[in-house]
């Protein structure tokens, strides 16, 4: 019962890092219509730059809001220099151009940061641990998890019920008709992708709360994918269900058969929803004509 | 009477275009492009050093898949980023039946059948879903193929990976790899033949039917499932068979050279060579794969000092990216499409009899052949 409850415990807070990955995917896909492969890579820059920027006396909060801050402006200049002049188009000239510029990002973690690991440290962030429930949890994790949960909720209240959120999803799905009605649809595309590449580096910064990071740290954004498809790409709430389904998923397989078998698996269970149901839990079926 | 009228000017219009020299040239274009391959190919295995020579067949090994995906995406439209896999796929099922005491051929055979049979199964979603969600299903067999590769090569043989005995090794380093460029280039062009064939034709057609409309193409009597599932299984073969190659070229196989990064390298190369078109992907190809070997002299000639050595294939990779993005953005015919244009315009300068023509943009004389 204790490591059932372990398990559910650690694959939650687990998904929160997917669910807040995956939200920053489908809100740039539902605003701009591009599907992000490089999402990885722009939660990750920042992360490793602002730990190695620690290690030169880099403190405090500071630290946090400079990550933030850079994953927005990476994001933005991204959007500003390949993928503005992708919209409209086929979905599929975006979704290459971001695989191009995966590599360029790549290319460029490799040369800045090496193979250096680092250990981010951030402030207000607990150290000890609880008992609940019979079992011992991190207050760290905790801490992280109500923390991640807290923002997707916020954005998905934010996206239903505020003028913002409207004036975002009616951008999205007709931009002619929104700009008619008197929305920005350029400082929506601009905004959605600023507050993507914060949202990233929010991911980064929860999963660094309580883990070592390296470049190869750049695989969360892929390992995004299966909960972003599981949950239906266009959906709000599917990001943030198919994350934490993703992350209870990989807690159990972790724990009850083995480590080893988490990536064939989750990429697995990708396969499978794609081939037998691809508007996933939450999307709408009209992604399947893209 | 409309159609009388279609028929007549159709006829009218056959006997100007049969006599038109420079597209009947075009029509034969693969012979001249494999004459020029052969020529390239003597030239190479005979004045060029070891190291060069090694690369240039890198290079004919790298135009096996890059035809493929450019027979799959470029004219069928079906996106893939599953080439490193199918290679994985190629490369250790060969290994496997080469453990077992059979014959080379043999090997590289079930590499190749292998390969073509997962490519089936990956076109098993393609009949529903189509675009980057394909794509998405390419990435999802990646990483389940390096995980099955990665445990078989952790339980055989460790870490290090498998070495075979590579072949012609009898005939020292610099014959073994003339023996290499001369046996690529025949299989190079047996594969370019067959994609030239599956280009045009019925076959084409019906695949630029599929890119251009799934609906339309339905409507028109192609079977759509049965036609992806083909085309997906014969292109993941012929990467499979590149893949099989490359073990018996290199001598050996490590389930760590097969990265998603290397699958991007082959998307570069079919957008920035021109996809549809196989001399894009030649272009491509020899491009993209020379890019490591020219790219860390050119930065130490820049930057001085050492750093080219060590950061050069970083920096190819920066480059290819970049490559790929520009021309994913700026230029959908590739190189390819720029040779075209300007063949075009040297051929209406030079040799039609009544001067300049203008071509309506509409026709294009690769799909009319």
């Amino acid at each position: 019962m204790g490591l059932f409850l372990a398990c559910v415990i650690s694959g939650i807070l687990q998904g929160g890092t997917f669910a807040l990955v995956s939200l920053a995917l489908v809100l740039v896909f539902r605003s701009t219509g591009t599907f992000n492969v490089a999402g990885g890579e722009v939660m990750i820059i920042p992360i490793l730059a602002v730990a190695m920027w620690q290690k030169a006396g880099l403190a405090g909060w500071l630290g946090v809001i400079i990550a933030l801050t850079l994953g927005a402006l990476l994001s933005l200049g991204l959007f500003f220099i390949v993928l503005r002049h992708t919209i409209g188009g086929d979905h599929m000239i975006g979704f290459v151009a971001t695989l191009g510029v995966a590599a360029v990002m790549d290319a460029v973690i490799s040369l800045w940061f090496g193979s250096n690991r680092y250990d981010l440290k951030i402030p207000g962030v607990p150290r000890g641990t609880i008992r609940f429930l019979g079992i011992g949890v991190s207050e760290a994790d905790i801490a992280v998890g109500v923390v991640a949960y807290g923002v997707c909720i916020t954005m998905l209240l934010v996206m239903q019920y505020t003028g913002l959120g409207i004036r975002i999803r009616a951008t999205g799905q007709m931009a002619a008709l929104a700009s008619q009605r008197g929305i920005n649809v350029r400082s929506i595309y601009y905004g959605c992708w600023a507050l993507a590449g914060a949202l990233g580096a929010f991911a980064g910064l929860s999963y660094a709360a309580t883990n070592i990071v390296d470049s190869n740290t750049v695989v969360l954004g892929l390992a995004a994918l299966p909960a972003i498809i599981l949950g239906g790409l266009d959906s709000f709430t599917g990001a943030v269900v198919g994350g934490l389904i993703i992350g209870l998923f990989q807690a159990f397989l972790t724990t009850y058969i083995g480590g080893q078998y988490v990536t064939p698996g989750t990429y697995t269970i990708l396969f499978l929803v794609l081939m037998v149901w691809p508007s996933g839990l939450f999307g709408s079926r009209i992604v399947e004509r893209l | 009477m409309r159609s009388t009228a279609l028929t007549e000017s159709v006829e009218e219009a056959t006997p100007a275009l049969r006599t038109d020299l420079a597209t009947r040239l075009r029509r034969q274009s693969v012979w001249f492009g494999i004459i020029g391959l052969a020529i390239v190919t003597l030239l190479f295995s005979e004045v060029l050093s070891g190291l060069s020579l090694y690369t240039y067949n890198n290079v004919l090994l790298a135009c096996l898949g890059a035809i493929a995906l450019t027979v799959l995406m470029g004219t069928g439209g079906q996106a893939s980023i599953g080439n490193s896999a199918f290679l994985a796929i190629g490369g250790f099922s060969a290994v496997y039946v080469d453990r077992s005491g059979l014959p080379i051929a043999l090997s590289i055979i079930a590499g190749t059948a292998a390969a073509g049979i997962a490519g089936m199964i990956v076109a098993l979603p393609a009949v529903r879903i189509r675009g980057f969600y394909l794509a998405l299903c390419t990435v999802a067999l990646f990483f389940v193929v390096v995980y099955v590769v990665q445990t078989y090569q952790h339980n055989t043989v460790g870490d290090s990976g498998f070495f075979v005995p590579s072949l012609f090794a009898s005939k020292g380093a610099h014959g073994a790899q003339q023996y290499w460029a001369w046996l690529l280039f025949a299989i190079l062009s047996l594969c370019i033949l067959f994609a030239r064939r599956l280009m045009s034709g019925v076959f084409g057609r019906s695949l630029r039917m599929v890119r251009s409309s799934e609906k339309a193409a339905a409507v028109l009597g192609v079977n759509v499932p049965k036609l992806k599932v083909t085309v997906f299984g014969i292109t993941s073969a012929m990467i499979g068979l590149q893949g099989a190659l490359t073990l018996y070229f290199i001598g050996s196989l490590s389930s760590d050279s097969f990265t998603l990064a290397l699958a991007i390298q082959y998307l570069a190369m079919v957008v920035v060579g021109g996809a549809d078109s196989i001399l894009g992907a030649v272009i491509g190809a020899a491009l993209i794969v020379s890019m490591p070997t020219w790219i860390p002299s050119i930065v130490t000639d820049i930057a001085g000092s050492n750093i080219g050595r060590n950061d050069g294939p970083f920096i190819s990779e920066m480059l290819y990216g970049g490559l790929l993005v520009v021309f994913v953005l700026a230029s959908p015919t590739g190189l390819a499409g720029l040779l075209r244009k300007s063949y075009n315009k040297i051929v209406n300068l030079f040799l039609r009899p009544d001067g300049p023509v203008k071509v309506p943009a509409n026709v294009d004389p690769d799909t009319s052949a």
